[in-house]
């Protein structure tokens, strides 16, 4: 099966699973299932995993095809941009803790952790980067000590999973900037839906509904547009000669 | 680099297979998301670490060290919670006081707790995990036990040993700029700014060492016979199973006795 | 002479996206135990061959490979990477990026692991190969702990261990002082018995005496001579100087006797051998040495005073720097040596108050630096350029113009008069053709070359220097040092952070050598080459041609002075 086709029918089928699983759990077997009863935003957050989850699963297998340099850079520039992550927690937990008291200002700088698992597919460009380096950025961010502590890698695996399909959805072939916005802008709802999970059921749904946009607005910027800035920065240096990303700019060095 | 580190030591705690404490903490985790009461993240939370301390040997002063500037750090997520949290689910609220446009109630407040002593397990878990895990077992075991393709194994392991490079390159780059009469940015472009002047070189030695390590990995014959051997082997005994059965049936026992208070 | 076990006829490799191959038509072959050389100019694909000869170019690495290659009797392009790598191991030069595990028995194991070698054989192999390097004690230490010197001989009995019938060394000692550079190649000696040895190397005083042929190739990448040394240095002395190849300091000496007309035969490579040469010529050496005979406590003005600077860093045990004491007489070049780790860098990130520095400690042309004192960063910086060691990390803007444009407009300085420095820096560093381009895309000489001039664009008077010539081929060195001393005459002071001891000799008026924190040594260069007891401290050597100067005259030495020659 083509790769790209891969990764979106794993997406499709698991989505669907699990949206009948909680469909025939809330609504067709209705009261007899205890404490499950239909709820619009639970559908569509479990849905999203699904979908997510499934893309990571169908590019699971790609990976054992990779090369040790392109394993190698992805675990490092994870590494990296999960140091950077910390930092940005950090800096923004202790400078702005009144910002607790306006939904969607800190959603807006949310962009900036997906930029591990945008930066890496656009430079390696194989299935399976922006799984493996969310997942791996974020593995970096739990182990060094983050308060959000064993959810950030489902969070990164649910955010890597959403834009791996819009990866796979452009056949893995086309790294533009509409791309990676879109595939930021995905991340941005996977990383919502995992939050809620987690930590935001009991919120207002118009206060979620702000947080969304922020955070679709901010993926696609934060992460997608700087994203671009970074990599083309890179390309720039020099240090990526030996990567496809190169070969784009057809100058002969 | 980060508030916490592996604390070498000789335990129980220690000897267990990395692969396992994962899977216990992600299904303690599942539990406790699934516990609405503050009752039952205090209490693993005070108990995870008792464990830590008691069995893990790990010395108070390091559990604290770690967890401290976390703890300050729920402090705006119970906020917010407590103000934003819905209270029209709520029959009849036990409404404290009115805050400008936020409604204060009990309940809120209960929610807001019980959502900030969750964070506060997390931590703890991961906390147990990072203090009582050498880098080495857990990279073998996500190899061994988790089969994890062994590459990306070995990645992991590549990465962690580069941590102190990147955060004394960091520590250069900072101080090569403020050589350059760079000053402290203000503002979102100039942090942008900042932020770019920074990654760009960081990055781009990442990039360069991360092929390096490659080049010489693979002169060693990294990844070309199919039958690989592994000089330290990890396995999982006995004592990985008790130790699953009894995170999981005390939690559940917290959560089945406490949870519905 | 026994069968060749390498055998490589018209190889040219080309990279992708490079319009010039990397390797062009190159045949050589190298025989069994036999030890192999390879000179040539930074950037000539020294490293592209390495990699060649273990497959690992084209089979992971991508590039165009023509002609053949035979190594043990296997033709390269057709074997696979499992067996060449089973043939040929490889000794990086970055000790860090070679090593992907954290505990010296941990690493060995890797490449057994990676051969399938049965379990209960691993302990006896890597017991075997830490012996061979002198690291057994060592098995369970973690990398961490291990000393530029002790990790590179980890690299070397990790491939040991996987028993190649070939090795080679890709510039092993690059990053290492001379004590441990001259240790790495003992351990090499009694290998030649039992394997075949590639050396890519730059300093050859240390191991000239294990070779016993030489490939030189041009910057090209192609063959320019192959031969016995003696012959090579006698032969092609000319081409090497051209393509700034360093060549053993005695056999320079030697050719320069030979030009003077004196009867030199044979070439002495080696210092024994030009102990003999010495004494059939019956002539004194003399050291083309640079050095002035001033003391440096004389009463002369100080670019930078250090008075009694303690320093711990947050969190370490152990203070970095003990009560240094420290002047730099104004426009003077000043070296500062010490082993790695023993508190140079901190010492010298000290004149730009890169740490907190307590007042009435550190003073740069009688100003105090610290912050309290009233010292601005403004300040300082039109004070003091310091280079750092990896130029890229001082880059802040896109274009070279707008680099050295950077501090001057920060300083809000008027358009027409940052435009009228910029284009003098530009032509005084040989950048004019270079001002739009990206700083992160010149070259490393050029990038080298930008970082110093961005460090003077604001006129600083004091220049500190953070390992210059390290990765710096002789010809580019021998530029710096023409740049240095057309500075000096413009008065700026000079203090440079440096290993190699060859331009110690050449250049420095007065040294200080550092070691644990403390200030060991402070004069000129000719009263330090007498203390044995320093130099050992410190993990220096002297540098051949003064130990040849020594071991022929053992009364103290008069130097003379003479700044062109000696590099």
């Amino acid at each position: 099966m083509k790769k790209s086709l891969r990764t979106l029918v794993y997406a499709f089928l698991v989505g669907a699973f699990v949206f009948i699983v909680y469909y025939v759990a809330a609504v067709v077997r209705g009261p007899k299932v205890e404490g499950v009863s239909w709820n619009p935003i639970v559908a569509a957050v479990l849905t999203i995993m699904g979908i997510a989850s499934g893309a990571a699963w169908g590019v699971g297998g790609e990976l054992r095809r990779w090369k040790t340099r392109d394993a190698i850079l992805a675990a490092n520039l994870a590494l990296v941009f999960g140091l950077l992550f910390l930092g940005w927690t950090m800096i923004w937990d202790l400078a702005k803790p009144l910002n607790a008291l306006i939904p969607g200002v800190r959603d807006s700088v949310y962009g900036f952790w997906f930029l591990a698992g945008l930066v890496a597919p656009y430079i390696i460009r194989k299935p399976g980067a922006a799984v493996v380096a969310e997942t791996l950025a974020a593995l970096a961010e739990w182990l060094a000590g983050s308060q959000w502590g064993f959810t950030l890698l489902i969070s990164g695996l649910i955010q890597g999973g959403m834009a791996e399909i819009i990866f796979a959805a452009y056949g893995y072939r086309r790294y533009k900037l509409d791309t990676l916005m879109l595939a930021g802008a995905a991340a941005g709802i996977g990383s919502l839906v995992v939050d809620y999970f987690f930590w935001y059921a009991q919120l207002k749904p118009d206060v979620l509904l702000i947080m969304l946009i922020a955070r679709i607005i901010s993926g696609a910027i934060l992460g997608g547009w700087l994203a671009k800035v970074i990599g083309d920065g890179l390309v720039h240096s020099g240090a990526l000669g030996n990567f496809p990303i190169a070969r784009e700019s057809r100058e002969k060095i | 680099m980060g508030l916490f580190s592996y604390y070498e030591e000789d335990s129980f705690l220690h000897r267990l297979n990395p692969s396992i404490k994962l899977l216990v903490i992600f299904l303690a985790v599942i539990i406790l998301t699934l516990a609405p009461d503050p009752y039952t993240p205090g209490l693993f939370l005070l108990l995870t670490l008792l464990a830590l301390w008691v069995v893990g040997r790990v010395p108070m002063r390091v559990i604290l060290r770690s967890t401290w500037p976390l703890v300050l750090l729920t402090i705006p997520f119970f906020i917010f919670n407590t103000l934003y949290f819905d209270l029209g689910k709520v029959v009849q609220p036990h409404i404290w006081f009115h805050l400008g446009p936020w409604t204060v109630a009990r309940e809120s407040a209960i929610v807001g707790l019980a959502l900030s002593l969750r964070i506060l397990a997390f931590i703890a878990c991961s906390l147990f995990f990072v203090t009582t895990t050498s880098p080495t077992d857990f990279a073998l075991s996500l190899i061994q036990q988790a089969h994890v393709p062994y590459r990306f194994g070995y990645a992991i392991l590549v990465a962690y040993r580069f941590i102190p490079l990147w955060t004394e390159e960091l520590a250069t780059i900072q101080a090569a700029h403020k050589v350059r009469g760079v000053g402290e940015h203000s503002g979102w472009r100039g942090m942008l700014q900042q932020f770019r002047r920074y990654a760009i070189p960081l990055l781009a030695n990442a990039i360069r060492k991360s092929e390096r390590v490659a080049i010489a990995m693979d002169s060693k014959a990294f990844g070309v016979t199919s039958q690989r051997t592994y000089y330290r082997e990890l396995h999982i005994c006995r004592r990985d199973y008790v130790f699953l059965a009894i995170t999981l049936l005390t939690l559940l026992a917290i959560f089945y006795f406490l949870g519905n208070y | 002479m026994s069968l060749p076990i390498i055998e490589v006829s018209g190889l040219s490799v080309r990279y992708p996206l490079r319009r010039r191959p990397a390797l062009q038509d190159l045949s050589f072959s190298v025989a069994q135990h036999e030890t192999l050389l390879i000179l040539g100019p930074s950037g000539c694909g020294k490293s592209t061959l390495a990699l060649t000869l273990n497959g690992l170019i084209p089979h992971d690495i991508e590039a165009e490979v023509q002609g053949t290659i035979n190594v043990a009797g296997v033709n390269v392009a057709a074997a696979s990477v499992e067996t060449l790598t089973r043939q040929v191991g490889v000794v990086f030069q970055d000790a860090e990026a070679q090593f992907c595990t954290l505990r010296v028995a941990d690493e060995v194991a890797f490449g057994l692991e990676n051969l399938g070698v049965p379990r209960s054989e691993m302990d006896g192999r890597i017991q075997q190969a830490l012996r061979q390097v002198g690291l057994a004690e060592m098995a369970q230490r973690s990398l961490r702990r291990l000393s530029g010197g002790e990790k590179q001989r980890l690299a070397l009995a990790a491939i040991l261990a996987m028993k190649p019938a070939i090795i080679i060394l890709d510039e092993p000692t690059a990053n290492l002082d001379p004590a441990a550079t001259a240790a790495f190649f003992r351990l090499i000696a009694p290998l030649r018995t039992e394997h075949t040895i590639l050396i890519v190397e730059h300093k050859l005083d240390e191991c000239i005496h294990l070779v016993d042929h030489v490939l030189v190739l041009t910057p090209e990448g192609a063959l320019l001579a192959e031969g016995a040394p003696r012959a090579i240095f006698q032969r092609e002395e000319a081409k090497l100087q051209e393509y700034g190849i360093w060549i053993p300091q005695v056999t320079e000496w030697a050719l320069a006797m030979q030009r003077a007309g004196h009867p030199v035969d044979p070439l002495p490579l080696t210092l024994p051998e030009a102990a003999e040469t010495v004494q059939q010529l019956r002539i004194p050496v003399q050291l083309p040495a640079h050095t002035s005979h001033q003391s440096v406590t004389a009463a002369v003005p100080l670019a930078v005073r250090i008075d009694g600077l303690r320093f711990t860093y947050p969190k370490a045990d152990q203070p970095a720097l003990h009560d240094v004491q420290l002047t730099v007489p104004e426009g003077s070049l000043f070296a500062l040596l010490g082993p790695n780790g023993s508190g140079k860098s901190t010492l010298a990130s000290h004149l730009i108050a890169i740490h907190p520095t307590v007042p009435g400690k550190v003073f740069v042309f009688g100003q105090d630096v610290s912050a309290q004192a009233g010292m601005t960063l403004a300040r300082l910086t039109e004070l003091v350029g310091y280079v750092f060691q990896n130029p890229e990390h001082q880059f802040v803007a896109d274009t070279v113009y707008d680099e050295l444009a950077y501090s001057l407009a920060v300083r809000k300085e008027p358009e027409e008069q940052i435009a009228r420095r910029v284009s003098a820096l530009l032509f005084d560093f040989h950048l004019e053709t270079l001002s739009k381009a990206n700083p992160f895309t010149l070259s490393q000489g050029q990038k080298r070359r930008l970082s110093v001039a961005t460090m003077l664009a604001v006129g600083q008077k004091l220049l500190v220097l953070d390992e210059p010539t390290f990765g710096q081929d002789r010809r580019t060195t021998e530029r710096m040092v023409a740049r240095w001393r057309q500075l000096q005459q413009q008065g700026v002071t000079i203090l440079f952070i440096t290993h190699d001891m060859r331009l110690v000799l050449a250049v420095a008026d007065a040294v200080a050598v550092l070691a644990a924190g403390r200030v060991i040594f402070h004069g000129v260069p000719a009263q330090l080459y007498e203390r044995e007891d320093i130099l050992q401290a410190a993990h220096l050597l002297p540098p051949p041609l003064y130990r040849l100067a020594k071991m022929t005259h053992p009364e103290p030495l008069t130097l003379i002075a003479d700044a062109t020659r000696g590099m």
